[in-house]
């Protein structure tokens, strides 16, 4: 019950993040210069041609006016027409949306599957050579951009041994090398995570204790360890999905995959204003959910945060009786 | 014993057959060329193209790239055959009935992918629409008198303009122009998405936004045995490293524009066949007369030989394109014989002097914009800003984003500029035109010059070529003279194929290759 007050908290609280992030991209969009009629109609484009479109589109219309209409249409589920192919935003982005999904989650998915591991096994293994090794790998992964190791992958794997594809994503192997290129970059920033967690928790008394009533070592570091290391290898998991959704943009112009991050770019360089404040409302509002779905695990994961909701309602409960009763 | 004797030799043989078996099929894969004849080998390719088109609409975007994909669907009335000469296509043929009126005769025997035979009336209806619905594509029909233009019968019609107008067939060359079919269009109220319905050898399978066009042959393609290739995906692919890189890994079988950050690379890979030609653009360097002190002609003489552009395109372009040897591409109908005696060599010292004349004896501080996405163009101005500061001209370089630049030079307030214009009817006048005062391009020079505005005028409508090419040279010959603009880089155009591709050809107008001719060996 408390955990479900608490969801519906945070969903009442996303409506004016939403309303603020509609508010400034929208202005942002209204005040950089350039001519959408001229991006549409081409750089030879005649007046006359281009006033037609203005007057079609309401470019001419004052900012609050073309603010409201884009906010009552919001508000219906209508995201507005794309001015580049006169299609519904929300069809444009729901095209897309997919293949960014796919590129997210599987990275991730496989950041965590080498970062968890290579962390758990680091922390385990503090000072010897493979956690030196591991530490650097890490090094590696957070600090190589990730457009250079996309291309540096390409020309290896694609151009010179001619194993994989280089862009596109019509089939499994295309999706091997960009999968790869944000998968070490997400595991590089779970491992450091994770090690610095488990390190925190192996040194606990009752990691100590589980030992010495002859608890196997691997039951002990992922039983009694890895479990309270979790929530926060929970959160930079959590970040690295917020990230990728909004910016793997450059992995997908590298690798040309149809996201929605290289569309949103492209959009802006077109000036097609309801894609880019349609894509970025998307976006944001993917970003609260994941941020809500990370604090529902906590709770899970985690069970004396869920006790914390608890007691904190119990003593709130109890501080408003005691000042009706005096 | 025996029995694996026996299996062994049994394995051997049909290790044998494995290996010389490829002998054979290979051999029977060759193309088989007999006659007109024309079998490909593979029946699909796939070519990638520097952006994705906005809508399968012909009519309402004039940006090139879009065309490279919409025109394998729509076709236009005339075409431009390898010489630049304009010949029949879906109009079979035509005549001047008189200076104001062109009669079309329609091919009978073609027909719209949905199946209906192409008629006189979708001809007009197409044209019509055009104009109606204010498409970009107005321009290409804006002086037709649509009152007095009629359908005589299926396959006959008369297109009158309201003057003598030289451009008006090359202008339906345009992919602009392409032909609709008036039930589809009607039908699905003029959803292109819906209804890409076209004339041409390849009709729409699906079109995956964001990502790619699939293609199949039209089975009653009115050009037998065409297209070669049956089915095609075009796939967009917008940066030019990528598409450079999906060429060298053979990722697709065509990767159109190479860049020239890439083209010596790949021109020198030995697994790829770089198929290139000259283009129908040109850049050129402007200043705006509006602009003092750019409206004393010997500020202008002065920047011109101040500078030297050879070595500003061999630093901004490398071997790609043509360092410009006149106004006009090569291979473009009006092009002046000879212009060599119109530029200038450099010479710092009589550049100086001008500008002492002109009363600027230390020089000047000026500006020029280039926009942010093209590098080669960036390059050329900082060689040219270093070559002005010689002759005391401060030149501070303003890069824009491509539409405000765009705009800011259409609404003049561009100082000097480099920019590029297309002939892209194949002919001088659509270039030359654009220094007209009522077009977008004029705020660029602001040149006012009445003889120019005639002699231009007279050749639009003048209906006879040799005396039209006259004039157009004359023209020419004005722009160098009053310094006007430096043309300064004629555009190559270029396509990167896997070596067994054949019959891939470079359109130079609208650059919008045709795949019908391509079949694999």
């Amino acid at each position: 019950m408390v955990l479900f007050k608490y969801i519906l908290k945070r969903i009442f609280f996303m409506i004016p993040i939403l309303f603020g992030v509609v508010v400034i991209i929208f202005t942002l969009m209204y005040v950089t210069p350039g001519d959408p009629a001229l991006a549409i109609l081409g750089e030879n484009a005649t007046p006359e041609a281009i006033e037609a479109i203005h007057i079609k589109l309401g470019l001419d219309d004052p900012y609050l006016v073309r603010l409201t209409k884009y906010f009552l249409g919001v508000f219906k589920g209508d995201f507005g027409i794309s001015y580049r192919t006169g299609r519904p935003v929300f069809e444009e982005i729901m095209a897309r949306y997919p293949n960014t999904l796919i590129l997210t989650f599987s990275s991730v998915a496989l950041g965590v599957l080498i970062g968890v591991t290579a962390g758990i096994i680091s922390a385990v293994r503090q000072y010897s050579l493979l956690d030196k090794l591991l530490t650097s790998f890490s090094l590696f992964g957070v600090s190589a951009p990730s457009f250079w190791l996309a291309m540096v992958l390409v020309l290896f794997f694609s151009v010179k041994l001619k194993w994989l594809p280089a862009t596109g994503s019509y089939g499994l192997k295309y999706w091997v090398l960009p999968v790869f290129t944000l998968g070490l970059q997400a595991s590089a920033s779970i491992m450091r995570m994770t090690r610095s967690s488990m390190l925190e928790v192996i040194r606990q008394d009752y990691i100590r204790t589980s030992k010495a009533k002859g608890q196997s070592n691997f039951m002990t570091i992922m039983r009694h360890g890895f479990k309270n290391a979790q929530v926060p290898i929970l959160t930079i998991i959590g970040i690295r999905i917020t990230n990728f959704l909004a910016g793997a943009v450059l992995v997908e112009t590298v690798f040309s995959i149809p996201g929605l991050g290289a569309f949103i770019i492209s959009s802006v360089n077109f000036k097609d204003y309801p894609v880019v404040q349609g894509g970025v409302l998307w976006i944001a509002l993917n970003c609260i959910v994941i941020t809500l779905i990370v604090d529902i695990l906590y709770c899970f994961v985690d069970p004396r945060i869920k006790s914390a909701f608890s007691k904190k309602q119990k003593q709130s409960t109890v501080s408003s009786v005691r000042q009706g009763g005096s | 014993m025996k029995i694996t004797k026996k299996i062994f030799l049994a394995l051997l043989l049909c290790l044998t057959t494995f290996l010389i078996l490829p002998a054979f099929t290979s051999a029977s894969s060759e193309a088989a060329v007999a006659g007109d004849a024309i079998v490909s080998t593979k029946d699909s390719m796939v070519v990638v193209m520097p952006s994705e088109p906005n809508s399968l609409d012909p009519h309402d975007n004039v940006a090139q790239n879009k065309h490279q994909t919409t025109r394998q669907i729509y076709e236009t009335l005339v075409a431009y055959n390898e010489k630049g000469e304009l010949i029949p296509w879906l109009a079979e043929s035509w005549e001047y009935e008189n200076d104001v009126t062109l009669v079309l005769h329609i091919r009978p025997g073609v027909y719209f992918h949905n199946g209906d035979e192409l008629k006189a009336s979708d001809v007009m209806f197409t044209l019509k629409r055009i104009r109606d619905d204010k498409t970009v594509a107005a321009m290409q029909v804006n002086r037709v008198d649509f009152d007095k233009s009629v359908v005589v019968d299926d396959y006959k019609m008369k297109l009158v303009t309201t003057a003598p107008y030289a451009l008006q067939l090359p202008m339906l060359e345009n992919p602009l122009c392409g032909i609709i079919s008036e039930r589809a269009f009607k039908e699905s109220g003029g959803n292109f998405f819906e209804a890409p319905i076209g004339t041409g050898p390849y009709q729409v399978v699906k079109f995956n936004i964001g990502d790619s066009v699939i293609l199949k042959g039209f089975e009653k393609y009115w050009i037998k045995g065409q297209p070669y290739v049956k089915n095609v995906i075009i796939r967009y692919i917008k940066e030019a490293a990528s598409r450079a890189i999906e060429a060298e890994s053979a990722g697709a079988d065509i990767v159109y524009e190479i860049s020239a950050n890439d083209v010596d690379r790949v021109r020198a890979n030995p697994n790829i066949k770089l198929v290139s030609a000259m283009g129908a653009n040109t850049s050129y360097l402007y200043m705006n007369q509006a602009v003092k002190p750019f409206d004393d002609i010997r500020v202008r003489e002065a920047v011109w030989k101040a500078v030297d552009i050879k070595s500003a395109i061999e630093v901004a372009y490398g071997s790609f394109g043509k360092l410009a040897d006149g106004v006009i591409s090569p291979g473009i109908d009006g092009r002046h014989p000879d212009m060599t005696d119109f530029f200038p060599k450099q010479d710092i010292e009589r550049a100086k002097a001008l500008l002492a004349e002109a009363g600027y004896p230390d020089g000047f501080s000026t500006s020029i914009s280039a926009n942010s996405s093209d590098q080669q163009r960036k390059d050329f101005c900082e060689v040219i800003q270093a070559q002005l500061a010689k002759v005391g001209i401060k030149v501070e370089i303003v890069i824009m984003d491509g539409t405000v630049w765009a705009s800011s030079l259409a609404a003049g307030k561009g100082v000097m500029t480099i920019y590029g214009l297309t002939a892209s009817t194949g002919e001088a006048g659509r270039v030359l035109f654009r220094w007209l005062p009522d077009t977008s391009e004029w705020p660029l020079t602001s040149w006012k010059s009445p003889e120019y505005y005639d002699i231009i005028n007279k050749a639009l409508t003048t209906v006879n070529r040799d005396e039209r090419n006259r004039l157009y040279y004359k023209c020419q010959e004005m722009l160098m003279t009053n310094f006007v603009v430096f043309p300064v880089w004629h555009k190559e155009l270029n396509a990167a194929c896997q070596p067994d591709v054949m019959g891939f050809r470079i359109m130079p107008s609208y650059e919008h290759h045709l795949l019908q001719n391509v079949y694999f060996k």
